[in-house]
């Protein structure tokens, strides 16, 4: 279950859509954001739908693959449907069972609302299975840089991220062994009221939290015999490149924007 | 290379000294392996040298030049350090992120890092494993990582603490064996920490510490000449030793030599 | 009481891209009062098989038998617990799962979680404490003030004091200066002789295998290549050479003694051994 989850994952590849750099990347899924609100009839969904399925053929992901991802989710986007379809009122009335009524412009909220919140999950889950988490985090940084002259201390945030992605397996792993030890303990997990579950999971926390703090001890004694002192006079080995391609999708996100709101009704 | 004169260095908590007057000298280009067991003060001598503890007795002289609280961190510069725990060191990402981490700090210029890195991790076979995550990697690997991170730094001295305490035998047998070809190509000044005799027959000069103080020093043939002095500081004899000490008369030999004297 | 694996097949992420075939159909048996080594490389299949003998993983297809037990796919965890009781585990780095606000709580735990009352428990854990011989002054304090070495000692007395009739072991003294090593393959040593436990001993460490276990398995990539007595396996250089197993020590300079026409009666199992049938070799030679 789990496993298939897609949220937030990332899907090693070469594709066109993996080589852009991810600060355009970032910047195009904002754009996006903004731009789906401009679509309000048919046309423009239908747009916006075309759009999205052809970004997803040039990143050499199948739609199937996404969908079977992303069920979770459907979940939610079929719930707001209903939601429209029930409440929604206007338009020709299409059923009428007495204690509820369907009306037509309830259906058509429903369908262009589904469609939205289908198209920005869709893109955005794209952003990350054909982003590293390490090259987000990056383009992050600089994305924000600009804050620094309001004093957000831009770079050890940064910092922290990318340390904490680094961290996130040997933790997940530690976690799954300090389990299975306090397991041949005799320690249950399973059984038992929801008290003595909750109880069951303080020798689990306990020794997490206190190796946890030995390894982010060593781990700032390792940074600073290394050299470590902030962002000042510091270099960076990864660099991003911003490439002409990456001004042309941008280019050609804004020109997007603008055929959608000219069409407009 | 680096001298130790008569160095006292006492913990708030304890009440005898981790050090005891010690005086020792590390010369240029030579593997220095400091041996002791648990609590010998070997794990002390590192910590002082980098600056870690302050507030000891006696002088410590880099190349000739005292150390002192002003020039500390120019000194500590040209020292690089590999500690125990392989996970807890691992600060970049990818393998080649953690290689340039230290270059990053200092400064160094985009072009000459890509080289330096290169290099280092050519240098500890590492290289075909440059954008390969932490996680994805055995013990001896990610310590092979971290000796290419200090190498990239082209310190003066490379200092080991206990770097394969928590390593297989196959993860230590790789260390030792990229260790010793670096050493043996660059001339690079090792100081080897280890609680483990098996580990010091490659270097030029040994130590033995026990209690906070240095009780043997030497070739490592010329430590083994007292072999009761290595049992009594809690230290296992390795077995070619322990069998040529037992039925041989304590000579200090290489397993072949062993086979061929019996 | 015994130990069958009956079929023993097991799979990770099954039906998924990340499907991985642990083990392969494997039927032996770990009898009762005997000590036990597991070799093989690393993704063998040793850490899977030793989890299936606690019930902290079930078989995916097969059976495993713990005395009257039968652990399957779908055992309850009722049953499993049931497990728990009779076959302690000893991870590799226990010092790790210690949590307690002191040492003797700490390793009153688990006797407690198997259904021992408190008095009986802090009896058994002050035994097993003074067996590893850490200090009465030591039990009220919190583990994590302790030494590396003593934290790992009150951690594997918190399995014993359990009393388990199968003790697995996965690499007890990695980590562990040399002296400790020895220190505590003796203590499980004398432990397995006096209590007359199986004890499963997982280690990458060969000459820990050739003098401590009476039996061996071998396994490869999920397959169990030889089941067998341990001077018959550990003995046979190609054998382990072929699976990436290193030679011990004692059975290699026995064998380089013997191409050189210095032959002993039997492969001496430990250092002492071998000291004495040289000994014996060069008096008969001298005469």
């Amino acid at each position: 279950m789990l496993s298939k989850m897609l949220l937030g994952r990332y899907i090693p590849g070469n594709s066109m859509v993996h080589r852009f750099d991810p600060r355009a990347k970032i910047i195009a899924v904002f754009l996006f954001m903004i731009i789906v609100f401009f679509a309000n009839h048919w046309t423009g969904y239908l747009l916006l739908v075309l759009f999205v399925l052809s970004l997803t053929k040039l990143a050499g992901l199948s739609l199937v693959f996404l969908f079977n991802g992303l069920k979770l989710i459907l979940l939610l986007i079929v719930f707001t449907f209903m939601m429209h379809l029930f409440f929604t009122k206007g338009g020709t009335v299409l059923i009428d069972a007495g204690w509820f009524t369907i009306e037509s412009e309830g259906v058509i909220r429903g369908i262009y609302i589904t469609i939205r919140l289908a198209m920005l999950i869709l893109i955005t889950t794209l952003l990350t299975l054909t982003t590293s988490p390490l090259s987000l985090t990056d383009a992050i940084e600089r994305i924000c840089r600009p804050l620094k002259a309001i004093k957000v201390p831009v770079h050890e945030i940064a910092m922290m991220m990318s340390i904490s992605l680094r961290f996130i397996p040997t933790l997940m792993d530690e976690t799954e062994k300090i389990i299975k030890a306090q397991s041949a303990r005799g320690s249950t997990f399973m059984t038992g009221s929801l008290k003595s579950r909750l109880n069951a999971l303080t020798p689990v926390f306990i020794p997490l939290f206190i190796s946890a703090f030995k390894r982010a001890e060593e781990m700032a004694m390792a940074m600073e015999v290394r050299g470590y002192q902030g962002e000042e006079g510091r270099t960076n080995y990864r660099v991003l490149d911003w490439q002409w391609k990456d001004t042309f999708a941008i280019i050609l996100m804004i020109l997007f924007g603008i055929v959608l709101f000219m069409i407009r009704q | 290379m680096i001298e130790f004169n008569d160095v006292t260095y006492s913990y708030r908590t304890g009440n005898h000294n981790a050090l005891d007057h010690i005086s020792l000298n590390f010369r240029q280009g030579e593997w220095t392996s400091v041996i002791g067991h648990n609590g010998s003060g070997k794990s002390t001598l590192v910590k002082i040298l980098m600056g870690v503890l302050e507030g000891y007795e006696g002088e410590i002289k880099v190349d000739g030049e005292v150390m002192t609280e002003e020039n500390l961190p120019d000194i500590r510069k040209r020292f690089a350090i590999v500690f125990q725990n392989p996970d807890n060191q691992f600060v970049g990402a990818t393998v080649e992120d953690d290689v340039a981490f230290g270059l990053e700090n200092n400064g160094v210029g985009r072009d000459e890092m890509v080289n330096r890195v290169e290099e280092a991790l050519r240098s500890v076979n590492m290289l075909e494993y440059r954008t390969h995550e932490p996680s994805r990697l055995s013990g001896g690997q990610k310590q092979r990582v971290a000796i290419a991170g200090a190498l990239a730094m082209q310190p003066d001295l490379l200092i080991l603490d206990e770097a394969t305490s928590m390593l297989d035998p196959q993860g230590r047998r790789e260390v030792l064996e990229i260790l010793r070809e670096i050493h043996r190509e660059k001339l690079t000044t090792l100081i080897y920490i280890t609680h483990d005799l098996a580990e010091i027959g490659v270097s030029d000069h040994a130590v033995v510490m026990k209690d906070g103080r240095v009780i043997n020093e030497g070739t490592v043939e010329e430590i083994y000449q007292d072999t009761d002095a290595l049992v009594s500081s809690r230290l296992v004899l390795p077995f070619t030793i322990s069998l040529a000490d037992r039925l041989l008369d304590g000579c200090y030999m290489s397993y072949d030599e062993l086979v061929e004297r019996l | 009481m015994n130990i069958q694996l009956e079929k023993l097949t097991s799979i990770y992420h099954e039906n998924t891209p990340f499907e991985h075939l642990a083990l392969n159909n494997i039927t032996t048996e770990f009898k009762e009062g005997t000590y036990y080594g597991i070799i093989g490389h690393t993704g063998s299949g040793k850490s899977t098989m030793i989890q299936n003998l606690n019930g902290l993983l079930l078989p995916s297809y097969g059976e495993v038998h713990i005395g009257d037990i039968t652990l399957r796919r779908k055992t309850k965890q009722r049953i499993i617990h049931l497990v728990k009781k009779r076959v302690g585990m000893v991870f590799q780095f226990p010092e790790h799962q210690l949590f307690e606000e002191s040492v003797i709580k700490d390793v009153m735990f688990g006797p407690k979680n198997i259904g021992m009352d408190e008095e009986t428990a802090r009896e058994k854990a002050e035994y097993y404490l003074k067996l590893l011989n850490v200090d009465r002054a030591l039990f009220d304090i919190p583990p994590f003030d302790l030494s590396g070495g003593q934290m790992r000692k009150v951690a594997i007395a918190g399995i014993l004091a359990m009393e388990p009739e199968v003790l697995i072991l996965d690499e007890p003294t990695a980590g562990l200066d040399p002296l400790s090593h020895i220190e505590t393959m003796q203590l499980f040593q004398k432990i397995q002789k006096e209590m007359g436990i199986t004890v499963i001993l997982v280690t990458h460490d060969m000459n820990d295998v050739y003098e401590y276990t009476d039996e061996v398995k071998l396994l490869n990539q999920g397959n169990l290549i030889r089941s067998g007595r341990t001077e018959e396996i550990l003995t046979d250089a190609g054998l382990l050479q072929k699976y990436d197993l290193e030679v011990p020590d004692i059975v290699r300079l026995t064998s380089d003694l013997g191409k050189k026409g210095i032959e002993f009666p039997k492969i001496p199992k430990n250092r002492e051994e071998f000291i004495n049938l040289y000994m014996k070799w060069r008096d008969g030679y001298a005469e």
